[in-house]
């Protein structure tokens, strides 16, 4: 799984594509690896932009919490963006929005991290 | 690990095979020798030399002279003839491959005291004419004539004095290896001594086929006074013509540097050269009688080396080339002098043997060292690619560096090379086949096992609560594979309370299942100690499975205790669905959602749960993702929305057991064999 990255004020907005599941979580994992080293060097937080993002499995999530917890050992942020239906229900019902902020779409999420200072921690709900 | 271990013992049986291919084919034996030199012979006959000059012209004395003439031999006479016809051509020089060892029987002088009647005086008269033999020695005086001297294997029975050789020039450290002719038939004295040169002919053919022609040989007897250096007849031809001498250079490895007058050339330090043969070419000869009769114009011969041979069919000496071609042996001669003169050389040099040997390492070595690593497709394309490569580079050598390379033995050593190792490769897969099948089937046996602990785990409510009348209970569950990270569990917390829970662990497989009983006993024990409270149990069945999950696994629950008595429900969902319900004459709806995320997802999260009141009849159908992941071989999902259907057009059959084998049933139509996408779990409750 390939991360289309680019770089908005103090957002780093990764966008993924198709499903993430069991077969590809390690392969987000490694691609995400960097993008959470250099945002916690230069103090982005991070938006995954799920507009491509089709489909996520229970271990999928575990995915989107594995690198929640990594980024909180730097006090980084990460937060989700323009979800499909789907995808909108499945953090919905597993409450997985209470891990990670949604936002309807990249821009309010880029808008709600630029507002507060670089290095104010944050925590989710 | 096992398979490089076994493949590096294989790799180690396959270099000892390649040594020993390459020790039996430096000690050279003649099964090597032969194919070698089919090697050589494809070269030549892919590429056979084309003619570029005509140095020289074949005298032939063919089936045209011999009708005009009259059988062979034929009188000195018309030897002397021939010669003074040829002379007129102004060549550089005449050379016969033809022996003119004993004197002329056809003199009038040898045959005229066998007339019968004839008078002495006569006789006398005749014998003081000239005899043929003196006038043929005239005629070789008058131009420059090479005759022919034949090698023989013995002592020559005529005896007779060491033949005059030309001065050779030798520039050589060792004696170089020419072979030595025991001895040498010579023309008679008489004609001998009115030649300009004498050359040697000999047979050098292999297995009946000429690949190299004689340059030089060594006489007499060796270190005696008339130990000297001969030379072939068509060397001994240019030597005339050039008028000058000979000088060798020995080059060391094998080979010599060879200089007459401007023409230089390589030659085997043996004394011999490797011939590029040319087609047999009928423009090469003239016919004696036409050159007797005058037919030829003057510049056919003009300047040329005039070879005069046999080339009538009864007297033919036939000769095969590398070409596999049958030609007149006077034309081998030929070929040499045209060879040598257009400056193209083929030699084998002393680094030959070296170079076959490298390329064999190489191309066995490379075989070696990766076909162990490549599929066997690759492995073969891999050996195409040696093979073509090797054909390239024996081609090249020959056709621009005029090497003999041959490059057969180097392609032999790489394809046992090739059959060992993929021998060997095949041995070690099918050992790991049968090992991992082992393998598989210990795993499958210890699955086996993990799945009865697994399902002994969970309760049976209709035996439970096989007597109950207050409520009935029904679940299932149905693992993806052998093991699975669902569970539900249920019990009576005191004589009034049902406790029940449903719950799935993320991932599936064995992984998931050890997390699965370690989370079903932690929220058992959170719940014994928090009786009242299923939302406390939960933060407290969270706060203890944190402490002991290295794999970072959460699970999604809902759970609920439900008063028997009054019916009231209290239930907590933690990142699990909420469950359906359906009071009787009622459709289905759904309970509050979840209100906080699945365990072990956020440290510290306190939950809290919802009320829900039961009415008598009312039922209640919880499950896993396996009922709506499921899919189908089209690749849809079973679906909420088909659940729901499903549940409403379930009004009579309102038994939780009779529930449960609905969904479960209609799961399994829909999914028609498809693989299951998770573990499929099924909770009924109904009250009263």
């Amino acid at each position: 799984m390939s991360l289309a990255a680019t770089k908005n004020g103090n957002a780093l907005i990764l966008g993924l594509k198709g499903r993430l599941d069991q077969d590809n979580c390690d392969e987000f994992r490694d691609a995400l690896a960097p993008h959470l080293d250099s945002a916690g060097r230069d103090r982005l937080a991070i938006v995954l932009d799920l507009s491509q993002l089709e489909y996520v499995s229970s271990a999928g999530l575990r995915c989107f919490m594995l690198a929640v917890k990594q980024a909180k050992t730097y006090d980084g942020r990460i937060v989700v963006a323009a979800l499909q239906p789907m995808v909108a229900e499945i953090f919905q019902i597993s409450r997985f929005d209470l891990l990670l902020e949604v936002f309807a779409s990249v821009s309010a999420a880029v808008n709600a991290v630029s507002s507060l200072p670089p290095d104010t921690p944050t925590s989710p709900a | 690990m096992e398979r490089s271990g076994t493949l590096n013992r294989f790799r180690i049986g396959a270099a000892i095979l390649l040594a020993a291919f390459v020790v039996l084919f430096a000690s050279e034996p003649p099964v090597i020798t032969s194919l070698r030199h089919a090697v050589f012979d494809a070269y030549q006959r892919m590429f056979p030399l084309a003619r570029v000059n005509e140095p020289v012209v074949i005298v032939a004395i063919d089936e045209k002279s011999l009708a005009a003439f009259g059988q062979w031999p034929w009188p000195r006479t018309r030897m002397a003839d021939l010669v003074k016809k040829i002379n007129a051509y102004d060549p550089a020089v005449i050379g016969f491959d033809i022996m003119f060892s004993e004197p002329d029987q056809y003199s009038v002088s040898a045959f005229a005291s066998h007339i019968p009647g004839i008078s002495p005086e006569l006789v006398e008269k005749l014998k003081s004419q000239p005899s043929g033999d003196r006038q043929f020695a005239q005629a070789l005086r008058e131009g420059k004539a090479v005759l022919a001297m034949t090698a023989l294997e013995d002592p020559n029975p005529r005896g007779g004095p060491p033949p005059r050789v030309a001065p050779v020039r030798v520039l050589a450290e060792t004696p170089l290896p020419f072979k030595r002719l025991k001895s040498v038939l010579l023309s008679l004295p008489e004609l001998d001594q009115a030649a300009a040169g004498r050359g040697f002919i000999s047979e050098d053919a292999e297995d009946g086929i000429v690949r190299r022609a004689p340059l030089f040989a060594r006489i007499g007897k060796a270190g005696a006074v008339d130990d000297a250096i001969a030379l072939s007849l068509g060397m001994e031809m240019l030597r005339v013509a050039s008028g000058s001498g000979v000088s060798i250079r020995d080059l060391n490895g094998g080979a010599l540097e060879v200089k007459i007058e401007e023409i230089t050339f390589p030659a085997q330090d043996n004394g011999s050269i490797w011939l590029r043969h040319s087609k047999h070419d009928n423009d090469r000869f003239v016919s004696a009688v036409d050159v007797v009769m005058g037919k030829l114009p003057h510049e056919k011969l003009a300047g040329k080396l005039v070879l005069v041979g046999m080339a009538g069919s009864g007297l033919l000496d036939l000769k095969t080339t590398a070409l596999h071609e049958s030609v007149p042996g006077v034309e081998i001669h030929a070929q040499l002098i045209e060879q040598l003169m257009a400056g193209v050389h083929l030699q084998r040099p002393g680094a030959a043997t070296m170079i076959e040997l490298l390329l064999m390492l190489s191309s066995g070595g490379l075989l070696i060292w990766l076909v162990p690593k490549m599929r066997v497709q690759r492995a073969l394309l891999m050996f195409v690619a040696i093979s073509v490569t090797l054909v390239a580079i024996g081609i090249s050598a020959f056709l621009w560096q005029g090497m003999l390379i041959d490059v057969a033995w180097p392609a032999i050593g790489a394809t046992w090379i090739l059959v060992g190792m993929l021998a060997a490769s095949l041995a070690v897969s099918d050992q790991q086949r049968r090992i991992m099948s082992e393998q598989a089937a210990r795993i499958g046996g210890e699955l086996m096992a993990a799945q009865r602990i697994q399902m002994g785990l969970l309760p049976n409510p209709a035996i439970l609560f096989g007597s109950e009348t207050r409520f009935a209970v029904a679940a299932t569950l149905e693992p993806a594979r052998r093991v699975g990270g669902d569970f539900y569990d249920c019990f009576m917390v005191d004589d009034n309370r049902l406790f029940f829970v449903i719950a799935d662990v993320s991932g599936k497989g064995l992984a998931a299942a050890l997390f699965m009983a370690s989370a079903k006993s932690h929220i058992k024990s959170a719940l014994l100690m928090n009786a009242h409270d299923v939302s406390a149990a939960l933060t407290e069945a969270q706060a203890e499975l944190g402490r002991e999950n290295p794999e970072q696994m959460f699970v999604t629950v809902f759970a609920a205790i439900l008063d028997v008595g009054s019916g009231r429900l209290d239930y907590v969902s933690a990142g699990h669905d909420t469950p359906f319900v359906r009071k009787p004459g009622h459709p289905v709806s759904r309970l509050q959602p979840a209100a906080g995320p699945p365990l072990c997802v956020i440290d510290g999260f306190v939950y809290r749960g919802d009320t829900h009141q039961m009415v008598a009849g009312e039922w209640l159908f919880i499950m896993t993702d396996g009922v709506v992941d499921a899919t189908n071989k089209r690749g849809e999902f079973f679906g909420a929305k088909r659940l729901e259907k499903l549940l409403n057009n379930t009004q009579a059959a309102s038994k939780p057991a009779d529930i449960v084998n609905i969904v479960k049933a209609q799961v399994h139509t829909f999914a028609d064999g498809a693989e299951p996408a998770d573990d499929l779990t099924l909770l009924s409750v109904r009250w009263a």
